[in-house]
């Protein structure tokens, strides 16, 4: 009896992750059907596409945990890519990255002001964000890639320990910071009460305003982190990295269980809903799969996976 | 007493000019921008000038119409980029086949059907206003990119024997103006006829102001946004008719901008992004002042990618703008 009881729990469990679900079966179903999927080139390709949208991600979970959204994140990873590049023949690395990630934290901070201070629509201030700083990026690399000249900077980009990317490394490291950071401070427990409902935790002392625009800070960010770490990796950057990033990161944290309701989800699950979502690609460029296809493909699955999430809620709200 | 009176006139004056100037601020500075193009570029007011304004206006002056509908119903649509291309490389590749009229018949009537798909799975899940929209036709507007790309084999098709229609809209002129301007007038008077003085153009305009009240009143809010949507998808398809007319090409990228420049058109004119209050009228302003600025920054030299920027920076402050103004 007791033992049935834990199994029919940890079906419960299951059943309420439904990413991880669809990432061991799509594992094991691609280790079957293609033999190029288990090597250890595929593997690290996959995991270096992983985490610098996983890094992204963080910041934007905080986002959509507050009820809110970043749709700029795609603008400033390419900023950043473009200024960390950019600047290397000018002034050392790191001081090149340190400029990268306060521009970032700045763009966040206007979305913050905008989007909270101000109140307007969240996705639609930073879509219109998100436009300014294409025009920007193309304006800065006159639409054309450049590469990078610092060989530390590139080599930073491909190195290994112990044979696990430093990239690697890191995008763990600020995963398990985040993830304390959501669950076990006050700060993290606090931004899922301003997600669940604003006026409610203004009224119970939690200073929502602040709170709220900080998320935004942190977005802006761990997006130009993810940003530098894409430039070292490709040791490049250009404007056209980053067109379709912005919704495809917003849709996979939505995949992984964070809604736009606000108030539930996590770190975890969202990196799981990344990791996903980089698999299917995956999976379609290793079974030769058309790119026009593979549009498609990606298109119905943000119709659909947003479209559920939709469902729910409104389900929710009939509910009460 | 009188004194006084007068001056707390007058500052009531100040303060409705400054309320009015700070309202209004981004039509003053495209009009002080359309002057410092006219002073430092001779040929900006010239009567070439103002026919090439008109037939860039084209395209453009369909979808943001369109717009105006989808904006004032509570929603927001991304998916034209897509459904925009797909029309476009549908219709003309129809053209050869079918013959001209049945060709042009059946793009509009696939443009009606993508806004009108785009409508049914948005309040098939319930979406209840444009930050839900965003994403659902950002993923649409994909599968739209993505059926254009399977229908053109991802290349562009060209016009090979200009007919008939073509050559009227691409190079005809009416009383000395390009002939797609009497159709966007057409379109405009119908459309604001449509919207201010029929009973389903009230509806749309309630549910958009509060979806609410107007459910109490008994109107189907389903109905308004499956209307509204399917006004834009068949002003998409006239849009992407009168361009591959003019350019006698279609190709699967022809959309692109278009969401961007359609929705500055209309928050710019002074359509409200919530919904519920706005006007096609307001639109057509808009739509002059976008068009006389890219032309503008055109004319001065400002190259394409800073217009980018600055159209990107003027949509943020008008969304601004909107916003404090309620």
């Amino acid at each position: 009896m007791n033992s049935n009881s834990t199994i029919y729990k940890n079906f419960k469990i299951l059943g309420k992750q439904k990413a991880l679900v669809a990432l061991i079966v799509l594992f094991i179903v691609m280790a079957l059907a293609s033999p190029n999927f288990l090597t250890w080139d595929n593997l690290t390709d996959l995991l270096y596409q992983t985490v610098t949208y996983a890094i992204i991600g963080l910041g934007v979970t905080l986002t959509i945990v507050a009820a809110a959204c970043d749709l700029s994140i795609g603008g400033v990873m390419c900023l950043s890519g473009i200024i960390t590049i950019g600047l290397q023949p000018y002034m050392p690395v790191w001081c090149a990255i340190l400029i990268a990630v306060a521009i970032g934290a700045v763009i966040g901070f206007v979305n913050g002001f905008f989007s909270v201070h101000q109140k307007t629509e969240p996705f639609i201030i930073t879509l219109g964000m998100g436009i300014l700083l294409r025009g920007l990026n193309l304006q800065l690399t006159n639409a054309t890639t450049i590469a990078g000249t610092d060989q530390a900077f590139m080599e930073f980009g491909t190195a290994t320990v112990l044979g696990i990317p430093y990239a690697v490394i890191i995008a763990v490291v600020l995963i398990a910071f985040f993830h304390f950071l959501m669950t076990r401070t006050s700060y993290g427990r606090n931004l899922y009460a301003i997600g669940g409902d604003y006026e409610v935790a203004v009224y119970s002392g939690i200073k929502a305003l602040k709170l709220k625009w900080i998320a935004f800070i942190i977005s802006g960010v761990t997006a130009a982190i993810g940003g530098i770490l894409l430039s070292a990796r490709l040791n490049a950057a250009s404007a056209t990295f980053g067109e379709t990033t912005g919704y495809v990161i917003n849709c996979s944290v939505v995949i992984g269980g964070t809604s736009f309701a606000g108030g539930v989800g996590g770190i975890l699950p969202s990196v799981v809903g990344i990791f996903l979502l980089q698999v299917i690609e995956n999976s379609m460029n290793l079974l030769a799969i058309s790119p026009y296809i593979q549009k498609l493909v990606e298109g119905l699955i943000i119709v659909l996976i947003i479209g559920m999430d939709l469902f729910a809620i409104k389900r929710r709200r009939e509910k009460v | 007493m009188n004194a006084k009176a007068a001056t707390v006139e007058s500052k009531l004056n100040w303060k409705k000019t400054g309320t009015f100037l700070y309202n209004n601020l981004i039509v003053i500075g495209i009009i002080l921008l359309a002057v410092y193009a006219a002073i430092s570029e001779p040929r900006y007011f010239t009567f070439d000038n103002l026919e090439n304004i008109i037939r860039q206006l084209g395209a453009l002056s369909m979808t943001a119409i369109g717009m105006t509908f989808v904006i004032i119903a509570g929603y927001i649509d991304l998916s034209i980029v897509g459904m925009f291309s797909f029309v476009s490389v549908f219709t003309l590749s129809l053209v050869p086949v079918f013959g001209e009229i049945p060709a042009l018949l059946m793009g509009m009537a696939l443009g009606t059907l993508c806004g009108v798909l785009d409508a049914v799975i948005l309040s098939f899940v319930g979406a209840k206003d444009d930050a839900d929209a965003v994403f659902l036709t950002f993923g649409m507007s994909t599968v739209f990119f993505a059926l254009a790309l399977l229908w053109s084999g991802g290349s562009t098709i060209r016009l090979t024997t200009i007919t008939p229609i073509a050559k009227f809209l691409g190079k005809g002129e009416i009383l000395g103006l390009p002939s797609p301007f009497f159709l966007f007038l057409i379109l405009l008077v119908i459309a604001h006829i449509f919207l201010m003085k029929t009973k389903t153009g009230a509806e749309i305009r309630l549910s958009g102001g509060n979806r609410q009240a107007a459910r109490l009143s008994g109107i189907s809010s389903r109905k308004a946004i499956i209307i509204s949507f399917a006004v834009l998808g068949f002003t998409v398809a006239l849009g992407s008719i009168i361009q591959f007319t003019r350019t006698t090409a279609a190709g699967p990228t022809n959309g692109t901008g278009f969401e961007t420049n359609s929705i500055l058109a209309v928050v710019i004119g002074g359509t409200r992004l919530k919904g519920g209050l706005g006007s096609v009228l307001r639109t057509t302003i808009g739509i002059v002042l976008v068009t006389a600025m890219s032309n503008a920054l055109n004319l001065i030299g400002v190259p394409t990618n800073l217009q980018d920027l600055f159209k990107g920076a003027i949509l943020v402050l008008a969304i601004w703008l909107d916003y404090r103004r309620k």
